[in-house]
């Protein structure tokens, strides 16, 4: 682990939300740490909570969703038990937030700057329209927007989705937070703006320190931008490992069959391998290991059924929850 | 369906599996019997319908004739609702004026309802420039008062049932139409549309068999909404003049008789039970539609 | 934009043309002779065939049909409408003289009932399903479903005959000319009005606002870390969008509605002008109802189009 205090801390982290047939658990026992000024990458299968992760920390939840955590250590605060009134001077100050679909995440009749400056001014009041525009122009310069000054001008529908991502990026910028969470940020973007994008967010954390939490379902993402992962499964937080351990020796049979499945790693000749089976419904989750239907490591047995594992560190220090952790050594090679 | 196994799914919080064996019709029609108001709203509605189909056959006077001696009855064993200004018994003319306005009301949204589907449908399904102009004609339509121009026919032509009908049914298909082309328009971009055309079947068949069936749940909701406004509307051009005639009896055109200060004041039995029965044909007609609306809401169903 | 407004404008002006032409068409198939009409029954039998002749040449009857129309319409074109068979003043006059007691009752409505309608509805789609949006749209499903001619009779029988608070009808005390009077003379009919009004538009701004306050956009103003308010405003600009083209396509529905208020209130506007050619068939009034009526629609479907265009930033710059 690192040394340093780190940046976001969640540890314990449930969460319900209602369903027209009741509470239903998104999220269970998420623990993870962030360190100052690092990428860490969540990945998972959609529905495995990652997004909820991050709206859990932010609390822009559906409304009677239920949050109970032993902590959700920020820069120094609880965000567990921080009031409403005082998260809103966290969101957007502190921590930003960039969502999946930047077709969407903009208001399509404010011009695109003047959105940027909102987010700038609501966190100081006294400042004035002009002040506020040039932090928006030198966030968007930031991020690699060109002819910013006009642009900011514009707006969004006269922007490209790569574009309106980054101005997305430069939103949460705006206020020198200390942590950013990018919810599937290039998901809904073309494969080479993609990497444009997330160079955009690797360069803010350059310059300006700010951690990144990087949420997305592809592995590639994650190889080329994350130090650390951290892997989901049915709302809970199965592996936690750096990206190198990861790929070359997870510790938990899902993150195996991730990484196994995922398109670069498919050798030309051999059939896609693709992981049988479904994640299972939220409501109707099996009694043991959520994994266990799916699993396919060799040491699957009766007390995967039986009993749902924790995650703890196994003998070397990695974080699985997997029943077998000290055994997977060599089944990834 | 198409087999999406491997495919990730978005998570469903619902638990719709253990009712997934239960035929759509009926499920539609258990959640309308749990919404409180619509089954309100229906039993008023089959109350108000059989009260003027056969309620006419025990109420003993002539709606159209009166005898003067009888005049300015209050309500009475004799007379229920009491007698109008030239001794008509009052419950014989609400029965009576109720066939007329819902006759017309019925009509008008049947009608209605059966040319903005056709044309709503064609327009969604063909597009272009048909769909353009058609569109165009809607937008138009939609903003024109029925009431107004029935005024106008009226004082020209002068008022007739026949006329009611159509005018009514001339300004209100826009609104089904509306809502079938967007109807069309989803549905045709679906995969079993896409893949019906792939395989060539005819333009006919497939909106005989897929078109028409995917709209016309959202059609009988438009319906019962046409038959409320269309209700409202005789009532209003009745009530001015331009509508049913006296002597015969319509719910709209009995408020008119009352309209003067005199009745007002002093014969509240005359203007009070007319006016009660569109209110609640009108609101039991709209809780319907909202309850039919909810049931079939293929949101909740998924 | 420009380029749109003109093509609109042109089509506007082909479907008035048409509307023209319909009712050209109407009147002459409608029953009766004008000539005969304008010529007094206790005529000399004799001189009455010659006198219906005189009057027709003098309508400009006796033309071919096309031709009629052409004069028809250039006179119309001119601000011309003819004369009323009932007083024989000039149509145009008789409208004009009307149009203002109609506006003033149809937009202080208007106006009343969106002042009500706009936070009403703003508010119980930011609390939905609490017990103001189910007290509020309850209200408004009954609201709509009240005939307006019903609900007036009942303002009147409670307002001015149990009560005696309000005047139960015309625009004033004769003799009285005061603001104060009309004041109290526009309460009743303005309310019955301005309560179908808020009572269409509450449903329209709460389903606008639903429908905008479940955008991913509002998301990204939470999470700037703006409060409920500002989320709010920003849902309302967008739900704009949709709502002042359903406005301005209204407005002539409302215009209906003050038709039969007029009537129950005795109010000297274009309603009731119409109620009165529709029971005595003077056509050219009814004609002239007509034809306002077309016009009433066509610029408020044209103020629609400039209106969305205005709200829309993407129409604005597309077009």
């Amino acid at each position: 682990m690192t040394v340093t205090e780190p940046v976001l801390s969640l540890q314990s982290v449930n969460l319900e939300l209602k369903t027209p047939d009741g509470y239903v658990r998104i999220l269970r026992d998420v623990t993870f740490d962030v360190a100052p000024g690092e990428i860490v990458g969540v990945v998972g299968e959609s529905g495995s909570g990652k997004s909820m992760t991050a709206l859990t920390v932010m609390r822009l939840l559906p409304p009677k969703a239920r949050v109970q955590a032993a902590r959700i250590g920020f820069d120094g605060d609880d965000l567990a038990t921080t009031s409403p009134r005082a998260l809103r001077r966290v969101r957007g100050k502190r921590i930003g937030m960039v969502f999946q679909d930047p077709m969407t995440s903009l208001d399509p009749v404010i011009q695109v700057g003047r959105q940027i400056d909102e987010a700038y001014r609501i966190h100081h009041p006294g400042v004035g329209r002009a002040e506020a525009r040039a932090q928006t122009v030198r966030m968007l310069e930031l991020v690699g927007v060109p002819d910013a000054a006009n642009r900011a001008r514009q707006y969004p529908h006269q922007w490209s989705g790569g574009m309106r991502q980054r101005a997305v990026i430069a939103m949460a910028l705006v206020n020198d937070p200390k942590l950013i969470l990018a919810d599937e940020p290039t998901t809904a973007l073309d494969a080479t703006i993609q990497a444009q994008v997330l160079d955009a967010l690797a360069r803010a954390r350059d310059e300006l320190g700010v951690a990144v939490v990087l949420i997305t379902h592809d592995l590639g993402v994650i190889a080329q931008f994350a130090s650390r992962v951290i892997v989901m499964y049915a709302g809970g937080v199965v592996e936690v490992a750096t990206t190198r351990e990861l790929f070359e020796d997870s510790r938990h049979p899902y993150s195996a069959a991730l990484i196994q499945s995922r398109p670069g790693a498919h050798r030309r000749g051999e059939p896609l391998v693709a992981i049988p089976g479904r994640p299972p419904l939220m409501t109707d989750l099996p009694e043991g290991c959520p994994f266990a239907p799916r699993c396919a490591s060799p040491y699957k047995s009766a007390v995967c059924v039986t009993d749902r594992p924790e995650l703890e560190r196994s003998v070397d220090g990695r974080l699985s929850a997997c029943h077998f952790r000290d055994h997977h050594q060599e089944v990834v090679a | 369906m198409t087999g999406t196994t491997e495919r990730t799914r978005p998570m469903r919080p619902s638990l719709t599996r253990r009712r997934e064996l239960v035929p759509p019709g009926r499920l539609a029609f258990r959640r309308f019997l749990r919404n409180p108001a619509a089954v309100v709203g229906a039993v008023v509605l089959i109350l108000i319908v059989l009260a003027v189909v056969v309620g006419p056959l025990f109420v003993p006077w002539d709606p159209d004739v009166g005898e003067l001696i009888d005049a300015r009855q209050p309500p009475s064993a004799e007379h229920w609702l009491g007698t109008d200004l030239i001794g008509r018994d009052e419950l014989a003319r609400i029965l009576a004026g109720g066939r007329v306005s819902l006759t017309i009301g019925f009509l008008a949204a049947l009608l209605a309802v059966t040319v903005g589907t056709v044309v709503g449908t064609l327009a969604g399904w063909f597009g272009g420039v048909a769909d353009a102009i058609i569109s165009r004609i809607i937008d138009i339509l939609l903003s024109v008062p029925a009431v107004l121009v029935i005024i106008v026919f009226a004082g020209i032509l002068g008022p007739s049932l026949p006329m009611l009908i159509i005018v009514f049914s001339a300004l209100l298909w826009p609104q089904s139409a509306r809502i079938a082309r967007s109807v069309v328009l989803s549905v045709r971009e679906q995969e079993f549309v896409q893949a019906a055309r792939v395989l060539g079947s005819r333009t006919r068949y497939i909106v005989l068999h897929h078109l028409i069936p995917g709209v016309l749940p959202s059609v009988i909701v438009a319906a019962t909404i046409l038959v409320a406004d269309a209700v409202l509307s005789e009532a209003a051009v009745s009530f001015l003049g331009a509508g049913v005639q006296p002597p015969q009896a319509s719910w709209g055109n009995m408020l008119n008789d009352s309209k003067s200060l005199t009745v007002l004041t002093l014969m509240p039995w005359l203007w009070l039970p007319p006016g009660l029965a569109i209110f609640a044909t009108v609101l039991s007609t709209m809780a319907v539609g909202d309850g039919v609306r909810d049931a079939i809401d293929t949101r909740r169903n998924a | 934009m420009l380029r749109f407004l003109v093509t609109r404008l042109s089509s506007s002006l082909v479907v008035f043309v048409v509307i023209a032409i319909g009712l050209f068409v109407l009147v002459r198939l409608a029953p009766g002779d004008p000539a005969d009409a304008l010529v007094p029954l206790d005529a000399n039998p004799g001189d009455r065939q010659a006198l219906v002749e005189q009057a027709r040449v003098q309508l400009g009857l006796d033309k071919p049909l096309p031709l009629q129309f052409v004069l028809w319409f250039g006179n119309l074109v001119t601000g011309n409408l003819g004369f009323s068979f009932q007083t024989n003043q000039p149509v145009a006059q008789m409208l004009g003289d009307r149009l203002g007691p109609t506006l003033l009752l149809s937009g202080t409505a208007l106006a009343v009932g969106l002042l009500v309608a706009l936070p009403v509805g703003i508010a119980i789609a930011v609390r939905r399903n609490g017990i103001s949006d189910t007290a509020v749209s309850s209200v408004s499903v009954i609201a709509l479903a009240i005939p307006s001619f019903f609900s007036a009779m009942l303002g009147i029988w409670i307002f001015a005959v149990q009560l005696r608070v309000l005047p139960f009808a015309g625009m004033n005390t004769p003799g009285d000319s005061s603001p104060g009077d009309l004041f109290l003379h526009l309460v009743l009919p303005v309310g019955i009005l301005a309560l179908a009004v808020a009572a269409s538009f509450i449903r329209y701004i709460r389903g606008g606002m639903l429908e905008q306050l479940g955008q991913d956009y509002i998301r990204t103003v939470m999470a700037k870390g703006s409060g409920p308010f500002r989320a709010t405003m920003h849902g309302f600009r967008n739900s704009l969008i949709p709502l002042v083209t359903v406005l301005a396509l209204y407005i002539p529905l409302y215009f209906a509605g003050a038709v039969v208020v007029e009537t129950v209130f005795s109010w000297p506007g274009i309603g009731q002008l119409a109620i009165n050619a529709l029971v005595n068939r003077d056509y050219p009034v009814i004609i002239a109802f007509g034809l306002y009526v077309a016009v009433l629609v066509l610029v408020c479907n044209l103020l629609a189009d400039v209106a969305y265009a205005l709200v829309d930033p993407r129409v604005r710059s597309v077009r």
